[in-house]
């Protein structure tokens, strides 16, 4: 039983047990349309060499790092980390639109990366301590399979607009979800 | 797998290891771990190292099309769930002949996938493949290196953050491993993955005569893989590719990108793959690079002519008799180095004098040159994926029409047969009526497709084309003139970045033929 589930009543576990379940799953969704839409994005209107893949991948694991040892104890709310991380998706998509294939604006998209990463790794640190470290990662990683398909059949069918607009109603849930019981959107402990 | 069977059957005493669950420095942990850091950071490293080799090798065995490559990816990340589960239940002492099974496994993955395929082909259940590698994805590739972070975070090995962490510096070591050594191919990048495995099994404690032995193992096959590699490579082309028997694979790799190979024939005739499909090497792929290349060339006699993807380059050299330059602008550059080692007899890189190679992205390269062009010829995959979708958008259409000269023609070929009840043709041409004030469609015969020639201002007529067709042995061909075009195009759309269900379309329509 984790800490959690410990101090609540059973009247209130069904309702817990199922945000509990929801809430790293949503997040990994959201993750899935956060990285699948970035991508694909910067393949298409900045540059789809190797290198751009590259960049997506190194920036986003930097960005985790970085927010799993050290961004985690700066005493903001994930939730703050969150749309940081949603603003930082919709100004490299900005850009993108406005900007396209600007070979200069290379490192500008690298460091966005990195700023969007850092949130998984925030979420992964301090969601550490309230479940079981088995579940939040399967949860997430199922999540994450969903939003990886989802993100690329959303394009194939609708175009840009469902990979701008799913992840904003996504994290929408996700921040709700985050207030719930003030448990998950917690600053560090 | 004797030593795996003889593993479990003498230590299967030891507990679940939910059983040990917050005993920090419990024995039975301490004997079967020895450096949980290691553990991890090298499974990060191989879990990105792998996915390199399956995602190349099993999409070109299932012929990567969109929704191949995402079912791929999906089956790997199912995997790690899978692992993420089983670190719960699993025993301790499967670790080791866990960590065995996968070094023989991953180190022979692409001989015994393509058996598999070209033996399931033999016997005419080809889609009996599809559906069990991708089945078997997940619980032998990528599982097993995701057991190891919540269990060891279980075992209080290190905290979430450390541990996770370190997963992830390996796994960016892994890709900088790829950036950096990817390029030697598949024995260099299989060498570095076996070091990391076999650091996994001394961490496990594996004892030392035996790590020696998986060493040497591992060792020796490394040095024969290479021929095992290229002789299971050529009985997966005989069989799924209907090659002759007696046909060779002069080169095979894998790419940033994808999987390139180069098969030849006993008669001498050279193919090229990418991605397990052909894109060279054919009577009418040879044919297409005379109507898309020489004869537009022929008619302009072009200063400036700009070729959008390699592939043999032979559309180049066709181009090169008439024109003063020829540049290719390649993304892949294997396949650019490919080409030119291995097809010269066709495309005369040897010789050519007016010819210039450009790596990169053609829609980047576009954005970014001033230069203008008499004639731009695409020599692109269909569209398959949504990667090769985009060279047949609008969008990017447009920013070859800004890089045309006011006569300045584009040939670009339809990937089917032109006609109203064939949506991707029609699409295809309808991208470029929204950019081009003429179009002509060409079908001819020889090439099995048709193909066609947008400009604002053609500097050549339908009676000039046909002169020149007949000149270059083409008969029975149709030509469709702008308004014929119009008409059968109808009300079909443009492709552009937000209408790509035509790449959905085409590999649902791909996989569906593999079943039927």
């Amino acid at each position: 039983m984790t800490e959690l589930e410990a101090v609540l009543s059973s009247d209130e576990m069904s309702n817990s047990q199922l945000v509990h379940r929801v809430y790293p799953l949503l997040v990994g969704l959201l993750l899935g349309l956060v990285q699948t839409g970035l991508f694909f994005q910067l393949s298409f209107t900045y540059s789809s060499n190797f290198r751009t893949y590259v960049m997506v991948v190194i920036g986003w694991l930097m960005g985790s790092v970085v927010g799993l040892r050290v961004a985690t104890k700066w005493p903001i709310p994930t939730n703050g980390f969150l749309l940081m991380a949603l603003f930082a998706y919709a100004i490299s998509s900005s850009m993108l639109q406005l900007r396209p294939f600007e070979t200069t604006f290379g490192f500008l998209y690298a460091f966005l990366t990195i700023l969007i990463g850092i949130y998984p790794g925030v979420f992964f640190a301090r969601m550490g301590t309230i479940y079981q470290v088995r579940q939040l990662f399967f949860y997430e990683n199922n999540g994450f399979i969903i939003g990886l398909v989802g993100a690329t059949l959303l394009f194939m069918l609708v175009g840009r607009l469902g990979i701008w607009v799913s992840p904003v109603l996504v994290a929408s849930l996700v921040i709700i979800l985050g207030m719930y019981g003030n448990q998950y959107d917690i600053l560090p402990t | 797998m004797m030593t795996v069977w003889v593993w479990v059957m003498t230590i299967k005493s030891v507990p679940p290891i939910s059983s040990l669950s917050s005993i920090k420095g419990h024995p039975a942990w301490h004997r079967v771990i020895f450096a949980p850091l290691a553990l991890i950071f090298f499974s990060g490293m191989n879990l990105i190292l792998i996915q390199w080799v399956l995602v190349r090798e099993l999409t070109a065995l299932l012929f990567g099309t969109e929704l191949v490559i995402l079912l791929v990816s999906a089956a790997y990340f199912a995997g790690i769930s899978v692992g993420y589960r089983l670190s719960e239940p699993i025993r301790l002492n499967h670790l080791k002949p866990l960590a065995v099974f996968t070094l023989i496994v991953h180190l022979s993955l692409p001989i015994w996938f393509r058996l598999m395929v070209a033996g399931l082909a033999a016997v005419d259940a080809y889609s009996v493949a599809f559906v069990l590698l991708l089945l078997l994805t997940p619980f032998v590739i990528s599982a097993f290196y995701s057991i190891f972070l919540p269990l060891l975070i279980k075992q209080q090995s290190g905290s979430l953050a450390e541990l996770y962490g370190l997963e992830l510096v390996g796994s960016i070591c892994g890709v900088a491993i790829l950036v950096l050594l990817g390029g030697l191919g598949l024995q260099t990048v299989y060498i570095l993955y076996s070091a990391g495995v076999l650091a996994i099994l001394a961490s496990l404690r594996l004892k030392r005569t035996w790590l020696t032995f998986m060493t040497v193992v591992a060792s020796l096959w490394l040095v024969v893989l290479p021929v095992l590699n290229t002789w299971s490579n050529t009985l997966w082309f005989v069989q799924l590719r209907n090659l002759p028997a007696g046909s060779k694979t002069v080169f095979s790799g894998y790419s940033a990108y994808q999987k390139v190979d180069v098969l030849e024939t006993p008669s001498g005739k050279r193919y090229l793959y990418l991605d397990g499909l052909e894109h060279f090497g054919s009577y009418s792929g040879e044919r297409l690079n005379v109507v898309m290349g020489q004869i537009p060339a022929a008619l302009l006699q072009p200063q400036n002519t700009l070729v959008v993807g390699a592939g043999s380059m032979q559309m180049e050299a066709l181009i090169a008799e008439h024109a003063r330059y020829v540049t290719t602008v390649e993304l892949d550059p294997m396949v650019a180095e490919v080409s030119q080692r291995y097809f010269t007899r066709y495309n005369h890189m040897d010789s050519l004098t007016n010819h210039r190679l450009t790596i990169d992205d053609a829609k980047h390269f576009l954005a970014n040159t001033e230069a203008q062009y008499d004639l731009v010829a695409t020599d692109v995959p269909a569209a398959f994926s949504i990667q090769t979708a985009t060279l047949y958008s609008e969008s990017f259409y447009q920013s070859i029409a800004d890089h045309l000269t006011p006569q300045g023609v584009l040939a670009v070929g339809l990937t089917s047969t032109f006609a109203p009840d064939d949506l991707v043709s029609r699409r295809i041409t309808a991208s470029l009526l929204a950019v081009f004030d003429e179009v002509m469609v060409i079908t001819a015969p020889s090439v099995g497709w048709s193909f066609a020639y947008a400009s604002n201002d053609m500097p050549f007529d339908r009676t000039e084309v046909e002169t020149a067709l007949q000149a270059r042995y083409e008969m029975g061909y149709v030509i469709y003139d702008t308004l014929a075009v119009q008409t059968v195009v109808g009300d079909a759309e443009p492709i552009t970045l937000d209408s790509m269900d035509i790449v959905l379309r085409v590999s649902f329509d791909r996989i569906r033929s593999r079943f039927e």
